[in-house]
């Protein structure tokens, strides 16, 4: 059940790009606030600190990379019509500017500005939830992009709700924020919004990018199973249960991911071209992360047993630092060097094939600028994954550093593809036939 | 009627729309031009109808054949 593709219904160049291009400065954001980190970060996972560099993290950097590639997506591979792209361009600017503010509100804990940042940052979600959304109905095809994307933006809705609940808690003194409740918020927005969107475009994107024939066997039953599992865990951990329960909550909603993540193993195995690109590498580093993931998960939910130096902070820094780092980062780097330099060659060169030489995607990006763009940042969240474990304060800063400088040639590598190119093979007009 | 034949298979997006647009540019009227494909290229339907090209896509066993000739 893979989508159509629907090129008519391609957004503009314009529309797409600035949302790719902008989002690692999100990741620099990151990168910079956890080279400034503070002796509480170990303390506690809630410190105002780390849910600044989290939020910078998920809808500075990801979130935003997510939406750019669904209104390409969602107009393009699933078929659909956006709403508006004026309101999707309007969008982009007021979740920057929403997200910034929000992320500085919470790092310096302004209790009274949150609400309102807050409050602007689901505004950009609802905005792009009904772009996207129109786009999802107004598709004919039945496909696993399409259904993953609309779990995902529903689960962004909750997560969002949730948020903004937390925060008017926060400055209301309405009720505290235990550990439990702040884990059913962060895995509402890490499994449900970007799990299940991340999981369902990929059931699309490997098997087209790295020519594999193979079809996902289980995609619906993996989505809807994940999105049950999302609700149940988050219903379940904000009640802060034991640890054996957690344990149990954390298996469920694993499942998912996992049977996800055999899938892509299964179509990249099945590819036909054996030489991997950036992003069939940036898939095979994102499912080794989420590997790591499950298993942080399990120790974060055991808790304070198994936790270096009887700090679980430590554990869930690490944690979350791989999931949303390794797991969606590394995916999402190796699908953005392969989204933006083949929309631009749709828009700018495609008109010209056949008449003359044009570049193919290959010669619009740098596979050695966008792999050095993806070790440097697997190696950053390994880094970093470890000083969390050794609670090495020096350690997470120098990471911070390594983080912004890898999330920086990220963002070089993309905005050189902008660049005109010209072909690096002679592909003339008359020749390729065969016989 | 003669056919030019290509090959297709193993190249991803947008390679074989590239090919096929580039032999195009040379196949005579009354030819075709015969296409072994790994999937469906949608995205090359619109060019081939500004170019004025009409065709036919055949699911076979392992893999697909798309046949374009001049719109008639």
């Amino acid at each position: 059940m893979t989508a159509r593709v629907a090129p008519a219904n391609s957004p503009p160049l314009g529309l797409v790009a600035p949302f790719l291009l902008l989002a690692p400065i999100g990741l620099i954001a990151a990168g910079m606030l956890i080279a400034t980190a503070g002796d509480d970060t170990f303390a506690a996972i809630n410190a105002p600190h780390t849910v600044a560099i989290t939020h910078a993290l998920v809808l500075g950097w990801v979130t935003t990379l997510m939406m750019g590639a669904l209104y390409q997506l969602g107009a393009a591979v699933i078929g659909g019509r956006l709403l508006s792209e004026p309101l999707a361009r309007a969008q982009l600017v007021l979740h920057v500017c929403a997200v910034a503010l929000f992320t500085w509100a919470v790092e310096g804990w302004r209790t009274d500005v949150m609400p309102i940042a807050g409050s602007l940052v689901i505004l950009s979600f609802a905005l792009f939830a009904a772009n996207l959304a129109h786009a999802l109905l107004t598709s004919a095809n039945a496909s696993l992009p399409r259904l993953g994307a609309g779990l995902g933006i529903s689960w962004l809705a909750v997560t969002g709700g949730i948020g903004l609940t937390y925060a008017l808690a926060v400055s209301q003194a309405w009720f505290p924020i235990t550990l439990g409740r702040l884990a059913a918020h962060a895995h509402a927005g890490l499994a449900g919004w970007l799990g299940l969107t991340l999981m369902g475009v990929s059931f699309q994107l490997v098997p087209m990018f790295n020519v594999a024939k193979a079809k996902p066997r289980h995609g619906t039953a993996i989505l809807y199973g994940t999105a049950a599992a999302v609700a149940i865990f988050a219903l379940a951990i904000a009640f802060d249960p034991p640890w054996p329960v957690r344990v149990a909550l954390a298996l469920l909603l694993a499942a998912g991911p996992s049977a996800a993540s055999f899938e892509i193993v299964r179509l990249m195995r099945a590819r036909s071209k054996r030489r991997l690109d950036i992003q069939g590498r940036g898939t095979f580093v994102s499912v080794s992360f989420f590997a790591a993931t499950v298993v942080l998960g399990l120790l974060a939910a055991i808790g304070e047993p198994v936790a270096p130096g009887g700090e679980p902070a430590r554990v869930l820094l690490a944690y979350g630092i791989v999931g949303i780092g390794g797991w969606m980062g590394c995916a999402m780097i190796g699908n953005s060097f392969k989204i933006l330099p083949f929309l631009l060659w749709y828009h700018r060169y495609r008109p010209r094939v056949g008449i003359a030489p044009v570049p193919v995607v290959g010669d619009i990006y740098s596979e050695t600028v966008a792999t050095i763009a993806l070790a440097s940042h697997a190696f950053s969240v390994v880094w970093l994954a470890v000083a969390a474990l050794a609670g090495s304060m020096v350690g997470l800063h120098a990471g911070g550093v390594l983080l912004a400088l890898s999330a920086a040639v990220h963002c070089t590598g993309l905005a050189h593809t902008l660049l005109p190119k010209t072909s690096s093979r002679d592909v003339p007009s008359r020749t390729p036939v065969v016989q | 009627m003669s056919q030019q034949q290509l090959d297709n298979r193993g190249l991803q997006p947008p390679e074989p729309m590239v090919r096929i647009l580039a032999a195009l540019a040379s196949l005579e009227n009354g030819s075709e031009l015969a296409v072994l494909m790994d999937r469906e290229p949608f995205l090359l339907y619109p060019e081939l109808e500004r170019r004025g090209f009409e065709w036919d896509f055949v699911e076979q066993a392992e893999d697909f054949l798309l046949t374009i000739r001049h719109a008639s």
